[in-house]
């Protein structure tokens, strides 16, 4: 057999090749330039990289206007180069540049990440920026979010609150007064035969969401019936969620909370996402995300109430995004001066704030806001300054939070509340065991 | 010799991107994969853990969550590969030969392949869907109208698994049945003719023409569902989050878990390196069957 042809199919090749690989190179040259493409305002300066999530486009534009705020009032220092990521995809970027060594100096964390990006050492501590009177004037549930082991890691321009809408004119016919304030907070019993009473006005009397496909909501939005009941998800001081997720007072709240499905008071699946703005459910188990666009439902008459009580107080939920200087970070100090602009009251929480609707993460911040002096805002105030809690900070909290909600998942369809909750507290606690073993393996 | 010495350069020309992209790519990977797997290692750690022996084999093959998935990804390779091959094979030699009804039913029976795995998912759990005024579920409305008693489908532990088999072949089987239109074209007909001639039935024109002729056919028809089978991810994150009580997590689910979630890379190229072996000792063992199945006919 002749070697010719093998050669002319290769020199064939080679013609047929080098003008895909001109348009490949021109392609190439074409992307690199418009990615080399900057603003006047920032063109040779030193660069601080800033990641944060996609988020609603109103908030992104937002946060592209402080940033470009914060270059133009800030010649001398570095410039901000802020890149976007998918939200779901983000937890897993920023994971995986940790790995590679390739962090921002700054990064946006979502809240109940502080605990395992602190443990994995990805964060820097703030305690050294952050005075006495900044920290004061922050939400405590923001200062608690950001807090790991003592040291504060992140802080937040906002914050969020959960509450239980209802609908006006359905409580009115079945002559229900829901309270306005924490401390008036209905106990179970009261929030069952609420429920009862508005069984025969509507076609489901509670929205709970429990087929949200995210793993978040179950923990943010049920976690605190175990609280309010003297319970706990994970005692994290001693690595144990064994005897803590399955413990009594966790069986207990989780049971009543069962009940509401398997007694008809509460769908569990529903197609319709949004059944309280169709009217077609008396109380909606939901957060101040949702207030934006129940205002504009033209019809729907509604108010708010704190969560009800499974034991001798109410507790609700809290947490969001907020931002933290990454363990690659060569200049902590410019790192800090740009996320004290994001959390200034009127430089950075009021833009941002207007564009996602949260509620504002400091004090001083309400000033801006009249809106938080009535209404349901208030309310969301008075939350997360008195019954509020953020989520547990730990190095387990993925795989808390995923049990917890695969857990709950089963609860809903009937499975039993004791052994569901030991699975969950026993395949975290695996994990716990596990890093305990990492721990020691590595001194 | 002479000829075979000039081509050699040219053979290397040609094996060279596919040898770099496969080394790259599939050995490298696999490599590192190895490696992590003895050690302790957190997903977010730039540096190496520490070396930790076989340690992560013995927590994986302990974790109850690793057994379940395991035998949730045999249950569902053992019912979806002879299912979907057997019927991928009836549906072949029914729409095989001519006539506008076959080529429908061909296309018919092919789309779903086409889809996207995700789409499909996403819409057969709303076709699982309960039905009347807490949901919109197709399959129960259908069953409502003719009397069957509603179905729980996704939400039970004993249908879920069943209920994703089901929608696995739907989706799956046009491309075997693609597969063995294409075998079944290559067997000659004079094999046909002889056959009828010496006084065989449709039956044992089946056993003793077509099934000889279709063998290397049907041995990579057979692995290859096999390997898709067993690497089951997409229906199960989709449509029940590995619920309810984790009757449906899968083996790749629990790999992903253990990485993304649990942080614990070791543990999760461990179960990688388990599955990997699984996977190709299954294969092997099928190859070998097919061949010795291939001699003898």
């Amino acid at each position: 057999m002749s070697s010719c042809p093998a050669a002319c199919v290769h020199r064939a090749s080679i013609r047929r090749v080098a003008p895909a690989a001109v348009v490949a190179l021109t392609v190439w040259a074409a992307i690199a330039g418009c990615a080399g493409r900057e603003s006047a305002a920032v063109k040779g300066r030193a660069r601080l990289t800033v990641w944060a999530h996609h988020g609603q486009p109103a908030e992104r534009e937002a946060l592209a206007g402080i940033v470009a705020a914060f270059n133009a009032a800030h010649p001398d220092g570095p410039a901000v180069a802020i890149s976007f990521f998918p939200d779901r995809q983000y937890a897993d970027k920023v994971s995986i540049a940790s790995a590679t060594g390739r962090l921002p100096d700054v990064v946006e964390v979502d809240g109940p990440y502080v605990g395992p990006w602190a443990a994995e050492g990805l964060l820097k501590p703030l305690d050294g920026f952050v005075d006495d009177a900044l920290r004061a004037d922050f939400l405590p549930t923001i200062i608690a979010q950001g807090t790991f082991q003592d040291c504060l890691y992140a802080l937040g321009a906002f914050d969020s609150a959960l509450v239980v809408y209802y609908n006006r004119d359905i409580i009115a016919r079945a002559g229900l007064a829901p309270p306005e304030h924490v401390a008036d907070a209905w106990d179970w019993a009261t929030f069952r035969a609420a429920l009862e009473k508005a069984k025969p006005y509507v076609a489901v009397p509670l929205a709970l969401h429990v087929d949200e496909p995210g793993d978040e909501w179950m923990t943010y939005a049920f976690a605190p019936l175990i609280w309010s009941n003297g319970g706990a998800l994970i005692d994290v001081q001693h690595g144990r969620t064994i005897g803590v997720l399955d413990g009594p007072q966790a069986v207990a709240a989780i049971t009543k909370w069962q009940r509401l499905i398997t007694d008809g008071l509460a769908e569990a699946s529903s197609v319709n996402p949004n059944l309280f703005a169709a009217g077609d459910a008396a109380f909606d188990w939901s957060g101040h995300w949702m207030l934006p666009a129940f205002e504009q439902t033209a019809g729907l008459d509604f108010g708010a109430m704190p969560l009800p009580r499974t034991g001798d107080r109410s507790v609700t939920s809290a947490g969001s995004w907020c931002w933290g200087i990454s363990r690659d970070c060569r200049d902590p100090a410019a790192a800090w001066r740009f996320i004290a602009w994001l959390l200034d009251p009127e430089r950075g929480i009021k833009p941002i704030v207007e564009a996602n609707g949260a509620v504002p993460a400091r004090r001083s911040a309400f000033a801006l806001f009249p809106e938080y002096d009535s209404g349901v805002r208030r309310l969301f105030r008075e939350q997360l300054e008195t019954s509020a809690r953020a989520r547990p900070r730990t190095a387990v909290y993925l795989a808390l939070t995923t049990s917890f909600a695969r857990a709950l998942r089963d609860i809903a369809l009937g499975a039993d509340v004791a052994a569901a909750l030991h699975q969950a507290a026993e395949s975290v606690q695996h994990d716990l065991d596990r890093r305990r073993a990492r721990r020691e393996a590595g001194r | 010799m002479n000829a075979g010495r000039r081509e050699w350069p040219a053979a290397v020309l040609l094996l060279a991107p596919a040898a770099l992209l496969i080394t790259l790519f599939v050995l490298v990977p696999a490599a590192a994969m190895v490696n992590t797997s003895l050690h302790l290692q957190s997903l977010t750690a730039p540096q190496t853990g520490p070396a930790a022996g076989l340690d992560n084999y013995r927590a994986v093959i302990a974790d109850p969550d690793f057994r379940s998935a395991t035998g949730n990804t045999a249950f569902f390779a053992v019912l979806v590969v002879p299912v979907q091959t057997a019927l991928a094979l009836l549906l072949a030699l029914w729409v095989d030969g001519p006539g506008w009804w076959r080529r429908v039913l061909r296309l018919a029976v092919f789309i779903p392949t086409t889809l996207s795995l995700t789409v499909t998912a996403v819409l057969w759990k709303l076709l699982y869907e309960p039905a009347g005024a807490a949901g919109s579920g197709l399959i129960n409305g259908l069953f409502q109208a003719v009397g069957i008693a509603p179905q729980p489908f996704l939400t039970s532990p004993h249908q879920a698994l069943l209920c994703i088999v089901f929608m696995s072949i739907w989706q799956g089987v046009g491309f075997q049945m693609m597969i063995f239109l294409a075998g079944l074209q290559t067997i000659p007909d004079q094999q046909y003719e002889a056959a009828t001639l010496d006084g065989a039935g449709s039956s044992r024109q089946f056993l003793h023409v077509t099934l000889p002729g279709i063998a290397p056919t049907l041995a990579v028809v057979v692995t290859v569902t096999t390997i898709f089978a067993l690497k089951l991810f997409v229906q199960p994150y989709l449509m029940t989050h590995g619920g309810p009580l984790g009757t449906t997590q899968s083996l790749v689910q629990y790999m992903v878990r253990a990485a993304f979630t649990h942080r614990d890379l070791g543990l999760a190229c461990a179960a990688g390196v388990l599955f990997l072996l699984a996977v190709g000792a299954v294969t092997v063992g099928q190859r070998l069957l097919a061949r010795r199945w291939e001699a003898a006919s």
